[in-house]
């Protein structure tokens, strides 16, 4: 099929801007970092106005209708996310303010128990910091050493080294399941019958995977699960953790104070069981309204259209980015699993580029995209990164091969 | 003339291309080093200062034309000057960076720079080496 014909009928089927107020009302604007954050459709900023209108009270705490409203909206969240998800229960999943908190929660309320002198944490080689920084806190306070597995030149991880790096004192192994800057998928199904072979738990940050593909925790056979709601067209703020049943009664809590307790003596608190143990104070149910709205939002859209889109659409711009001279991709030059695409230019500094690109209106991100280990390895300081959401069009990918060319131009390259 | 284009004219660009005073120098009197942590922009700034007077400057930058730029054409701009009247110059430029006041700078390569302020998140592209001199300074002149 001509790729133009291609072109206009993926353009026809999946052209959703219109659900998108913020693209609505700034028509020219080419909005390129979703891996950052994604935009909101209206039925997620409908969902909060209508929390706040019609079922504002704090939950679990009323015996009065509204509050008994509230609750249910949480609760309902709560279950939305874990059928999503393809958790056990409801009662794996924890809400939180994102994936750093999620993480942050494994490192310091589960791992950090397990942890003696000399044990090992695992980690994936290209992860953001989120996925490295918690774990080096926890790793200097109980003095254990971090390993990590080698990424390979096309950006894939080099799974065969896996059961070369863990021993029987490695005691996690955390890793992304999408690259925010490669672009390449994880195996993380292959990683966890390693992991597991040696009964070690497997965390998976998710934050860049969730609202791209279908995730089945079961089929994953991860032991946790992290993503943050903004990223996957939900509001700021709200994120999740799930946990293996197990895993979760083993964990200490992490933040203490109301909402968590079970009973409380002036010497001494116990503690409920579940997922309210980690959510003391009140949880931001709008938000998590917000974030179970965002995720029916692509469910009716489908997982499987929202893939194929974006599948065509990396496939589109690989080929386009590829046949500028000078453009370097970072990680996989096809094939490319995921909608991110990280490039340097020859001769111009990635804040350049996004600069000159702003000028167009083409949203970039540019920088070390919080994973300055990533620059190292592939031994540059930045990258331009464009990434692709459900309302990128084709359009969108010539806008941006059209404002590097003018770039370039610019800088006489 | 867009302000982009105003901004990355031909000055900018080839003073990033090839930047002046580049490198380090043998037997600098003061030494000093900047990082812009987000976007990656080195610059290491050694001067020789006799009587009070900026004999020798050289910049080793690595990052955005902007930052190189900036550093090339404060070596320029500082070289021959007396530490107090190099001090006002750095703080004239900081605050044309911010307030894009063109009058603030004397010379073309400086008035270019004024175009940086209608792009806030550069500001600290164009200021890093300034800044970093100008704390050199103040430090001898204290």
């Amino acid at each position: 099929m001509a790729k133009s014909l291609l072109k206009e009928q993926h353009t026809e089927s999946l052209n959703i801007k219109a659900d998108f107020p913020l693209l609505v009302r700034q028509p020219s604007l080419v909005y390129l970092d979703t891996a950052s954050t994604s935009q909101k459709p209206q039925c997620v900023i409908d969902a909060l106005v209508s929390f706040y209108e019609t079922s504002n009270a704090n939950a679990h705490r009323g015996v009065y209708k509204l509050s008994n409203k509230a609750s249910n909206c949480l609760e309902d969240a709560r279950s939305c996310i874990a059928s999503y998800l393809g958790a056990q229960s409801e009662q794996e999943i924890i809400f939180t303010k994102g994936t750093t908190e999620s993480l942050n929660i494994i490192a310091k309320s589960f791992l950090k128990n397990r942890l003696n002198s000399g044990d090992r944490i695992l980690l994936g080689g290209a992860e953001h910091h989120a996925n490295i920084v918690p774990w080096q806190v926890v790793a200097r306070e109980t003095n254990s050493v971090i390993d990590y597995i080698p990424i390979l030149e096309d950006g894939s991880l080099d799974i065969s080294s896996i059961e070369k790096l863990i021993s029987p004192k490695t005691k996690i192994i955390s890793i992304a399941h999408t690259s925010n800057i490669l672009g390449t998928t994880n195996a993380i199904k292959e990683i966890t019958n390693i992991a597991h072979k040696y009964s070690i738990p497997v965390a998976v940050d998710g934050a860049q995977s969730v609202s791209h593909q279908e995730i089945d925790i079961k089929e994953l056979d991860c032991d946790f699960f992290t993503f943050s709601g903004h990223k996957a067209y939900g509001p700021m703020g709200i994120g999740v953790l799930y946990a293996r049943s197990e895993y979760l009664e083993e964990m200490s809590p992490f933040l203490t104070g109301g909402g968590m307790i079970e009973e409380v003596n002036l010497d001494h608190s116990t503690y409920v069981s579940g997922p309210q143990k980690f959510e003391a104070g009140t949880l931001s149910i709008a938000d998590a309204h917000g974030l179970a709205t965002a995720i029916q939002y692509i469910q009716n859209i489908g997982l499987d259209k929202v893939a194929n889109h974006e599948r065509s659409l990396t496939e589109y711009a690989e080929q386009k980015l590829n046949k500028i001279e000078g453009l370097n991709l970072i990680g996989p030059l096809s094939n490319r699993p995921a909608p991110i695409f990280s490039f340097t230019l020859d001769g111009i500094h990635p804040h350049d580029i996004a600069t000159i690109l702003d000028d167009q209106n083409i949203a970039v991100r540019a920088g070390h995209h919080c994973s300055q280990h990533t620059m190292k390895r592939f031994n540059i300081n930045a990258t331009i990164r464009a990434s692709f959401g459900i309302y990128t069009t084709y359009s969108d990918i010539d806008a941006l091969v059209d404002g590097i060319i003018y770039a370039k131009k610019l800088f006489n390259k | 003339m867009s302000s982009l284009l105003e901004l990355y004219q031909e000055i900018i660009i080839e003073h990033s291309q090839f930047p002046r005073r580049s490198g380090r120098l043998p037997e600098p009197t003061s030494s000093t080093s900047a990082k812009n942590p987000l976007c990656g922009d080195l610059v290491n700034i050694d001067v020789k200062i006799e009587d009070s007077i900026i004999k020798d400057i050289s910049c080793e930058s690595s990052g955005c034309a902007i930052s190189t730029a900036a550093a090339s054409i404060m070596a320029e701009e500082v070289v021959g000057k007396e530490i107090n009247a190099a001090i006002e110059t750095c703080k004239k430029f900081i605050t044309s960076l911010k307030t894009g006041d063109e009058n603030l700078s004397d010379t073309t390569e400086l008035k270019v720079f004024c175009k940086v302020s209608e792009y806030p998140t550069r500001v600290k592209c164009a200021s890093l080496s300034w800044q970093s001199l100008l704390k050199v300074l103040e430090n001898l002149e204290s």
